[in-house]
């Protein structure tokens, strides 16, 4: 209760709009006193769960530096972790905080990659694939699961990634990228590639794209204006 | 033994470890340093926009200085130091650089980083095995005669950091299922799976399942229920993490469960947390086993 007051940003706004969450605020606010007033009275009385932990935990033959430096820590994660706002060191595990509702019915999902020509066949970059030891293709173990992330979703839109990824790719004898759509037709559970680069450019200016639009080279848009 | 599995955390502290399995630890957490401070990705930041706004306890002085120091300096030393602890030569001297070294490296990557960080789930054991006795086996130190190590090879002094890792892993796990039912107004769309079914479908041309079967498994796009199944099931998973502190009774279930959890987010393409998973899961292990597996010794001796 006292954390879904703490996480909840605009709570006033909230609390004069919503009659529910009024009703919630008001008996969470009088269970969280009265719980308070037995958590303080209990320990103050050497009782309860929380003296046990103390007592016990400052009894303990650990080092006295390792006893204050947990507390610490207990402290400064709970802290965060009620209010849900990381601030390194101290982390809330919320990577999937924000649950959503999924909109999505399209049977056909598609996706832009890098590929490249090698004789009449074309290779697709995987970038995530690259992060997996057993699976990798074309980097080697410097190239981390959290890179992959980065290069495939947070920065696929930045002209800085695509330069460092064809700066990788140079040194194997890789010197042109283009864009492509690859698609997973879920209804079939078949998926297709499209190396057209004109399919690539348009789809690329749609609104609906995961993470928004990738990073399409000059010579795409120039070789496919021609 | 039975009576060992009841017991909590906090009397755990107390009993007998295994020397062996504390140097298994720093081995483990040496090489998982090596690895990450050996990625490409310090020098990748450097060039990509800084999108992530994430925010650190140091004053805005020490980040500046951070950013500058990161990648020439901090980078190399943390590899170099992380290679030392792995082999164990000079543990005691190395550990407290590499803890500054690690906590401002860190501060950098996170401060650039805007997705799951698993490599921020290391710093509180890396900081424990500052006071521990960490390199009385299997190691450089112990080798060479720069360490003596304690004739008691199941002292407690070898148990309280096993343990205390063991309570930072039902931090990690606790805390990450606690964040997906909070505040209680979200639960209801964590549980109808909505989340599990957006990354499946969306990041599924980008999953390593798509890179080994070519093919969705079924049609995301339907099925809700399958997705709901998961999200209930991953947050159960986290949430009985909890018990790992009343009792070791179910560590072993929890260890097949958290790597189950792991190897589907594997296979839907989130890597990283099963390697830190592995690595953390060294503490859920009875120090019996270690001592039976390295000492041929009577093993009521490390009965309580």
């Amino acid at each position: 209760m006292l954390m879904t007051i703490l996480q909840t940003r605009q709570l006033l706004y909230y609390m004069h709009t919503v009659l529910l969450f009024k009703v919630f605020v008001l008996v969470a606010a009088l269970v969280i006193l009265i719980w308070i007033y037995l958590f303080v009275k209990d320990f103050l009385l050497h009782r309860g769960v929380f003296y046990y932990v103390v007592q016990k935990f400052w009894s303990s033959s650990i080092p006295g530096p390792v006893k204050y430096l947990t507390a610490l820590v207990f402290a400064g994660n709970l802290v965060v972790i009620s209010l849900a706002i990381p601030r390194y060191p101290f982390y809330d595990v919320g990577m999937y905080r924000h649950a959503k509702d999924f909109n999505y019915r399209d049977k056909i999902c598609s996706e832009l990659k890098y590929y490249y020509w090698q004789g009449n066949q074309y290779k697709i970059i995987n970038l995530r694939k690259e992060a997996s030891f057993f699976l990798a293709e074309h980097f080697g173990l410097g190239y981390t699961a959290d890179m992959a992330y980065s290069m495939t979703y947070f920065h696929k839109g930045d002209k800085e990634n695509f330069e460092f990824l064809t700066a990788q790719l140079k040194e194997q004898g890789i010197d042109t990228l283009w864009v492509g759509v690859q698609s997973v037709n879920f209804n079939t559970r078949e998926v297709t590639f499209d190396p057209d680069i004109c399919h690539a450019i348009a789809l690329n200016q749609g609104t609906d794209l995961y993470y928004g639009p990738i990073y399409i080279p000059k010579y795409q848009m120039e070789r496919c204006d021609e | 033994m039975s009576n060992d599995k009841k017991e909590n955390i906090l009397i755990r502290l107390e009993q007998p470890g295994s020397v062996h399995q504390l140097a298994i630890f720093r081995i483990l957490l040496g090489l998982e340093i090596v690895y990450v401070s050996g990625s490409h990705f310090f020098q990748y930041l450097l060039l990509v926009p800084d999108v992530a706004y994430n925010k650190d306890i140091f004053p805005g002085f020490i980040n500046q200085w951070v950013d500058t120091i990161a990648i020439p300096y901090l980078r190399p030393i943390t590899l170099i130091l992380g290679v030392l602890l792995t082999a164990g030569f000079l543990t005691r001297y190395l550990l407290p650089l590499l803890s500054i070294s690690f906590f401002l490296l860190f501060s950098f990557y996170y401060s650039r980083h805007n997705a799951p960080h698993p490599w921020l789930y290391i710093w509180f054991p890396l900081l424990l095995l500052n006071f521990s006795r960490c390199s009385d086996a299997l190691s450089l130190d112990k080798s060479l005669g720069l360490v003596k190590p304690l004739s008691d090879a199941a002292s407690p002094v070898y148990r309280w950091p096993i343990e205390l890792i063991a309570g930072w892993m039902v931090y990690i796990y606790v805390a990450a299922g606690v964040s997906k039912l909070l505040p209680l107004y979200n639960l209801w769309h964590w549980l109808h799976g909505g989340t599990s079914q957006e990354m499946l479908y969306h990041r599924f041309l980008h999953s390593n399942y798509f890179y080994l079967f070519n093919r969705p498994l079924f049609d995301y796009t339907h099925h809700t229920w399958a997705f709901a199944v998961l999200s209930i099931a991953s947050v159960c998973i986290e949430l009985f993490c909890i018990m790992i502190l009343f009792t070791r009774r179910y560590n072993l279930i929890i260890f097949y469960l958290i790597m189950g959890m792991h190897f589907i987010l594997y296979l839907t393409g989130v890597l990283g947390f099963m390697q830190l998973a592995l690595v953390l899961s060294v503490s859920l292990i009875n120090p019996l086993y270690f001592e039976r597996l390295f000492i041929k010794q009577d093993p009521k001796v490390f009965q309580v």
